[in-house]
């Protein structure tokens, strides 16, 4: 896999291997956060923290603000899965526009949050990263790397992007 | 006491943004943004502080940047604000209204942000 920025913030990935686009394609699955508990929380967490959260505020939250919040999370993987549509034709490439490229970073961003609670995966912990290789999640680990690679590129885009 | 407070009207500022022409080139044009602005009001109510809380997934550059967008500030006060997130596992990026405080969170979360309300000592 090969990934150019231009000055735009436009980002062109090429060479992108058979296992690399099947990982790109797996994002929706692995960014669905439903039946998991832990992965939901992360996602839509609590409004109000500590010993001054009170039930109405989490159940207020959650009838009006928690609806924005998953449409806008669908909204970004639905754009993700439209991106790598388009460029079905060609399967080792993909471009993603400037106007885009804040959807892909939160579309992955999104997977590698509920692939972390999912799976426990923390990559500054060598010692969890091990007992996942021993219980044989190296494609978990494989795609949580590239999702991580990708999206530390699409800061920079979103940087060039939102000029600051 | 020393308080920051945002007045609706105040808050929201005309600022010129930078956006892309279908050619592909950079023009500016205005867009309404919503900004802390320190308004001269004052208010009974107790200050609401926002949290950012540490997470082991979202890059140490994204934070950086969600939070120059979403309040505005300068990146070395952004850059601060996410070191103390990283190494003392939370920040307050923002004190006032509570009303202003859930629309801040909101932004935060929308980002995927670990980000609460927590009401100030």
């Amino acid at each position: 896999m090969r990934i150019r920025m231009n000055s735009s913030g436009a980002v062109s990935i090429t060479e992108i291997s058979p296992w690399e686009m099947k990982a790109l394609r797996a994002v929706p699955v692995l960014a669905d956060a439903s039946g998991h508990e832990g992965a939901m929380r992360r996602l839509f967490p609590v409004p109000v923290a500590g010993e001054d959260a009170e039930p109405e505020d989490e159940a207020e939250w959650d009838e009006f603000v928690r609806p924005e919040l998953e449409e806008r999370f669908a909204a970004n993987l639905d754009e993700f899965a439209a991106g790598l549509a388009r460029e079905s034709g060609t399967p080792d490439r993909l471009r993603i526009e400037p106007g885009q490229v804040e959807s892909w970073y939160l579309a992955l961003n999104q997977a590698r949050l509920v692939m972390s609670e999912r799976f426990g995966i923390d990559t500054g912990d060598a010692d969890r990263t091990m007992e996942l290789v021993a219980e044989g999640k190296l494609e978990t680990l494989y795609h949580y790397e590239l999702y991580t690679e990708l999206c530390g590129w699409l800061v920079y885009a979103l940087k060039r992007v939102t000029g600051m | 006491m020393n308080r920051e407070e945002i007045s609706p009207s105040a808050a929201e500022a005309v600022v010129a943004v930078p956006v892309r022409a279908s050619g592909g080139d950079v023009v500016t044009a205005p867009e309404r943004v919503v900004r802390p602005v320190e308004s001269e009001e004052t208010s009974t109510e107790p200050p609401w502080n926002v949290v950012i809380f540490n997470d082991p997934v979202n890059l140490m550059q994204y934070v950086t940047l969600v939070i120059q967008r979403v309040f505005g500030y300068p990146k070395g006060k952004a850059e601060s604000m996410m070191l103390d997130v990283h190494h003392k596992g939370k920040c307050v990026v923002w004190s006032g209204p509570r009303e202003r405080a859930e629309y801040y969170t909101q932004q935060l979360q929308s980002h995927q942000l670990l980000a609460s309300m927590q009401k100030a000592d």
